[in-house]
């Protein structure tokens, strides 16, 4: 006698994780779901304008790269807002050295130093002063809407240190303001 | 205030990338053509001519054009000597490859005694317009100048423990620097406003002409039209960081002109840097 596996036992792949893992055409709609989600969070760190370029690339890179997302995962919104942060600092280390000329001579420091500077003076400096890491896990939650467990999964790590990072953040910003905030 | 995106930004980047997407369906990992070819032949057939008129009449092999050879044979020109009421004028444009944005625009008058004006216009608007080397004196606090080009040693070794140095103080991460790490360190020649010596400038492409992955793009022209040879070093294609980038040399003078960075299948420039230099009378008119 055959064995069979009652259809409703099976896993069922998130329309995400579908789209992922089926034809490259579908990955359109991988971009429709999120892409204003992952732009809004970029133009956030990096202001509209670069937002708007690197979000192209995020979704570039997670079109090369679809075959790796886990299909555990119900969304692919973490991921992809992983792929954000690490063109966030990859964007930023290119533009030091690009536009190092820009820098010096027009003297605002560094372009897109860390956060746009364009919004609460002390927020920015708070958030400047973080460690990088700490930061990017930090803004992942508050800015990415994203739960611990989803930050973890975008940057691909244990979940306790996105607890402690986050912590650390909220911790070092809020002395930084003086516990006004 | 937070930055956000317009509805018409948002509607307009997404069919961007729905395009880019189909890009990559019809046409994946597309290449940067290497225009390798013609220079070769020039090369061969100079080393085949060299073959047949061996005085020792032992053949030795004909060299083929590599990024290694190009590099090793720049013979880069002295900078121009200044008579009096004369300038060294330099602008550099850093522009997006695409689209109408007048990016960077910076220029440099410097006269025998090194004195003269630099202008900074960004996006079309004058920024700064000071005497020259005022610049450098307003970094914010804390902040390291830029070094020189000029204070780069010669001596191999020396110089390849200084760009070293500067290579990984770029770098995030620990890791040594790559190939396309040292040409990024390399690209301060294009930007360089008092005018890289050629004593450097031949030191520093023979030290590129030694480090692994360097490709020889071959004959090209720049963004400005002006025929040189362009060598290049890839980044990681999966990846943000997968920028290719192109440093294009006057094969005449030895000098750089341009460097170009790729974007996405280091097929497509993203960045343009481009230099002009050249000998003025006045601190208004721009080098040709």
């Amino acid at each position: 006698m055959a064995v069979t596996i009652p259809i409703d036992a099976a896993p069922v792949p998130s329309p995400d994780a579908a789209d992922l893992a089926g034809p490259p055409q579908r990955f359109h709609a991988v971009v429709d779901r999120h892409f204003d989600a992952v732009a809004g969070f970029l133009a956030r760190r990096v202001g509209p304008d670069t937002a708007e370029d690197l979000a192209q690339e995020v979704f570039v890179t997670a079109f090369r790269k679809r075959g790796k997302f886990d299909a555990r995962y119900e969304s692919a919104r973490p991921w992809l807002l992983g792929i954000a942060t690490r063109a966030v600092a990859s964007h930023r280390r290119a533009e030091r050295r690009q536009l190092q000329l820009y820098q010096r001579v027009v003297n605002e420091g560094a372009p897109a130093e860390h956060v746009r500077a364009d919004f609460d003076p002390d927020l920015f400096a708070g958030l400047t002063a973080l460690a990088r890491r700490d930061r990017d896990a930090f803004l992942l939650h508050v800015w990415g809407d994203l739960a611990y467990e989803d930050v973890a999964h975008a940057l691909d790590i244990p979940l306790g240190t996105v607890r402690s990072r986050i912590h650390r953040a909220r911790r070092q910003l809020t002395a930084h303001l003086g516990g006004a905030r | 205030m937070i930055d956000t995106l317009t509805d018409e930004q948002l509607a307009s980047a997404r069919a961007r990338t729905h395009e880019r997407v189909n890009d990559l369906i019809v046409t994946p990992r597309p290449r940067r053509s290497r225009k390798l070819p013609a220079l070769a032949l020039v090369t061969t057939a100079a080393a085949a001519a060299a073959v047949a008129f061996a005085p020792s009449g032992a053949p030795t092999r004909p060299e083929i054009a590599t990024a290694k050879t190009v590099l090793r044979d720049f013979q880069p020109q002295p900078l121009p000597t200044l008579g009096a009421g004369e300038y060294y004028a330099v602008r550099v444009v850093q522009r997006k490859a695409k689209g109408d944005d007048e990016g960077l625009d910076l220029r440099y008058w410097a006269n025998a005694d090194d004195k003269g004006r630099e202008v900074a216009i960004l996006h079309g608007k004058l920024r700064t317009d000071d005497p020259l080397g005022a610049a450098a004196k307003r970094l914010p606090p804390g902040a390291k100048p830029l070094p020189a080009m000029s204070e780069l040693p010669t001596e191999p070794k020396a110089l390849a423990a200084e760009l070293r140095e500067r290579a990984m103080g770029v770098r995030l991460d620990k890791r040594e620097p790559t190939t396309r790490d040292y040409v990024l360190v390399a690209m301060q020649m294009v930007t360089d406003e008092r005018g890289t010596p050629p004593e450097v400038l031949r030191a520093v492409f023979s030290f590129l002409s030694g480090l692994p992955g360097m490709q020889l793009v071959g004959n090209v022209t720049d963004p400005l039209g002006r025929p040189g040879v362009a060598v290049a070093a890839d980044g990681d294609q999966d990846s943000h960081e997968g920028i290719g980038v192109e440093l294009i040399v006057n094969p005449e003078t030895g000098r750089p002109l341009a460097f170009i960075h790729y974007r996405d299948d280091v097929s497509k420039p993203w960045l343009q840097t481009i230099r002009t230099e050249g000998v003025v009378k006045d601190t208004e008119t721009l080098p040709g």
